[in-house]
């Protein structure tokens, strides 16, 4: 920041150049970055504002960089035409709002929709708030290499807030509607009549139980490969094929596997906890494989190699020198996988079902929250007067709340476990 | 001596065939899936790929809501993705990485039935507002959210790729001059690019296998959307067809979903072999150059 101040009121620049392309841009920047944010206020709060109010704004923004681009021809040519474009395109746009009606009918084209103004202009206020943006800050620096950089870093952060938009979005409004629905009695007691009253046991211990057949699954499974690759076979043909086929594994599509239930082990087991604990644990075995053999990778050859020369064979060496110190690694490897395994709802789509009672039965059909919550959400259209719709309207919320609470858990699990123990080879 | 040599070839054993467990489930899976969708391969014949599916059992219409919602959720991931990639791996110093990380590797875990449900909650009737649409639940949602899910994926593939780039090729650039951004857009990114690209593959298989999101936004009809390039409409998608359609199908029904279950899984799989084969080649420029 200080660096960037430093810069602007350089004393040199000053001199060699007027600084009446400086002021204009930092308006014209000021304005764009509160045009984007507007716009993004409006679109999220959907309270649009009046439709030819967005023509006065635009016209603003444009005289903004027709001055910038004007006062700045004398500093860079080329560059400076690139923000009268600019400008003029934001004209078009304001004699084009003038000229045409408030909406426009897609529906003459086949399609469904029609484009109404407010949306057009809130996205249009966003996109040329953050062109602007960028482009002013090119004057400010009077284009030189620096100007662009900070535009350009200007967009990636932005880029960067966006991403993580959805995020808030799915974390506040779970626990804005979710948490004020979890009671002691919600948490303890079984499912009665579709959902509507009662609580989420069931669910939850089903959703424990299958995290434990994972872990007796999929774990010693996906270690025992992770060691294989890594330890044994070296750019071995095997190698490459047993690689292969965990990166093609770990594509499959969750409802594939689901079929793969219904077609492999519903016949064997029935729609039982066993059968949807075993596809769960194939689905997550890829991932602990995958990160398994990351955190055997860390570990430096050399260690292995002064153990060998030591004398100690090949399995004590892994047993007493490699493991051990990878096994945070493959800790937090392994409750990603089943963290994310458990959040799974389409394996398990054609094994479960919505009420069951305590205890929960191995050879009895799944519950577990994710079905519990894909369930609820279906039922939300009918079945019940309208107090039991909403009844179940929060439960769906509460479980959502549970769910992502679990998830949340594991990953700071994860997290610590990766940054206590974290070592540099 | 020769007995604990042996020892040790039954502990290599022993992991072998733990570690050949993933080739015997690949083969099961599609042994199971290929032996169910027989029959709709035989009696519906070259009608699979008409759009009609309630009369003709055809899956064209189901493949086609695919192809849109993968493709509108790409436009939305790409972008941003790689956007979000060049900050974290260039611009954002050290502290701001180690936090962002575990916050997208959240974005990732968050399940999907909880994208599906926010989503039908609260995206749909923003969009039926905004377009003034009859319903919000439309292929163009489905791909929004599936966007917003294949997010993460991207990311974190841009930014290995970004960072694998070996550093003397960087500061060579930034000792001639070159300002961090330059040498990003001009030196950095199109050695990077080849490795994204190899991860976009990955990206698409993802969005392509996505269901539980896609059947709470986009809802299982049959009807495909007409014209086929009414995103506003709903339509049916070879996930959520298979989701969505299970419980009331019989007969050849439950055979032509297992179809789409081979579809999915044959595509699926050639995104992932391309990109790990992409992987390799690009791991061996590297390493040789």
């Amino acid at each position: 920041m200080k660096n960037i101040f430093g810069k602007l009121i350089n004393k040199k620049i000053l001199h060699e150049y007027s600084s009446r392309p400086k002021i204009f841009s930092l308006l014209s920047l000021c304005l764009s970055c509160l045009y984007a944010l507007a716009g993004f206020t409006i679109l999220a709060t959907e309270d649009y504002i009046t439709e030819n109010i967005y023509g006065y704004l635009f016209l603003i923004l444009g005289i903004c960089f027709l001055a910038t681009g004007i006062s700045s021809i004398k500093i860079n040519k080329k560059k400076s035409i690139r923000i009268l474009g600019f400008s003029l395109i934001l004209f078009l746009i304001v004699f084009l709002s003038t000229a045409y009606p408030s909406s426009l009918s897609l529906q003459e084209y086949g399609l469904s929709a029609s484009l109404t103004y407010n949306l057009m202009f809130s996205i249009g206020l966003i996109i040329f708030g953050l062109i602007g943006a960028s482009l002013s800050l090119g004057v400010l620096f009077n284009f030189k290499a620096l100007g662009n950089q900070y535009g350009a870093y200007f967009l990636l952060v932005v880029c960067m807030l966006i991403i993580l938009y959805p995020l808030v979005i799915i974390v506040g409004q779970v626990t804005i509607n979710g948490a004020p629905g979890i009671t002691w009695e919600f948490l303890t007691s079984d499912v009665r009549g579709l959902g509507e009253s009662g609580g989420v046991l069931p669910a939850i211990v089903g959703t424990l139980l299958l995290m434990v057949i994972m872990f007796f699954i999929a774990v010693p499974l996906g270690i025992g490969a992770a060691i294989y690759l890594q330890e044994y076979a070296g750019g071995h043909f095997m190698v490459r094929v047993i690689k292969m086929a965990v990166t093609i594994l770990r594509g499959v599509p969750s409802i594939v596997f689901g079929l793969f239930a219904l077609a492999f082990f519903v016949p064997l087991f029935g729609t039982s906890f066993l059968t949807g604990g075993l596809v769960l644990s194939f689905y997550a075995l890829p991932m602990i494989i995958r990160s398994s053999a990351e955190a055997l990778k860390s570990i430096p050859q050399s260690l292995r190699e002064g153990s060998l020369a030591l004398g100690a064979t090949k399995w004590q060496t892994i047993k007493k020198v490699v493991l051990p110190p990878s096994l945070p690694g493959i800790i937090t490897g392994v409750v990603l996988g089943i963290g994310e395994a458990a959040g799974e709802t389409a394996p398990l789509l054609f094994v479960s079902t919505l009420i069951i009672k305590m205890p929960p039965n191995l050879m009895g059909m799944v519950a577990s929250l994710p079905t519990h919550l894909f369930t609820l959400f279906g039922l939300r259209g009918g079945l019940g007067d309208e107090i039991e719709v909403a009844a179940r309207m929060q439960n769906a919320w509460s479980t959502a709340f549970i769910l992502l609470t679990i998830i949340l858990i594991l990953n700071v699990v994860a997290l610590i476990i990766r940054e206590k123990f974290r070592k540099e080879f | 001596m020769i007995r604990k040599l042996s020892k040790e070839h039954i502990i290599q054993g022993i992991f072998l065939l733990i570690a050949s467990f993933s080739i015997f489930i690949i083969f099961f899976i599609f042994f199971f899936l290929f032996k169910e969708s027989i029959p709709a391969f035989i009696e519906v014949g070259g009608d699979i790929f008409s759009a009609d599916f309630s009369n003709k059992l055809g899956l064209g219409g189901a493949i086609r809501g695919s192809l849109i919602v993968t493709g509108g959720a790409l436009l939305i991931a790409y972008p941003l993705g790689i956007g979000g990639g060049i900050f974290l791996s260039e611009v954002a110093s050290v502290w701001i990485r180690r936090i962002l990380k575990p916050i997208i590797e959240v974005l990732a875990g968050i399940p999907s039935v909880i994208y599906g449900f926010i989503g039908a909650i609260i995206l749909v009737p923003f969009l039926t507002d905004s377009f003034r649409m009859v319903s919000g639940f439309s292929l163009l949602a489905g791909g929004i959210i599936i966007g917003v899910m294949t997010l993460p994926i991207i990311i974190s593939i841009s930014d290995d790729s970004l960072k694998s780039v070996p550093r003397d090729i960087k500061e060579a650039s930034l000792a001639l001059g070159a300002t961090p951004w330059q040498t990003t857009k001009k030196v950095t990114f199109p050695a990077a690019s080849s490795g994204i690209f190899a991860g976009a593959t990955l990206g698409i298989g993802k969005a392509l296998g996505e269901t539980m999101a896609v059947l709470m936004v986009v809802s299982a009809i049959t009807r495909a959307p007409e014209p086929w390039f009414d995103i506003f409409e709903s339509g049916p998608v070879l996930t959520s067809l298979i989701a969505g359609h299970w419980g009331e199908a019989y007969g050849l029904k439950v055979n032509v979903l297992f179809a789409a279950g081979v579809f999915l899984f044959i595509i699926v799989s050639i995104m992932s072999i391309i990109s790990e084969f992409m992987q390799y080649r690009i791991e061996k420029k590297f390493k040789g150059g």
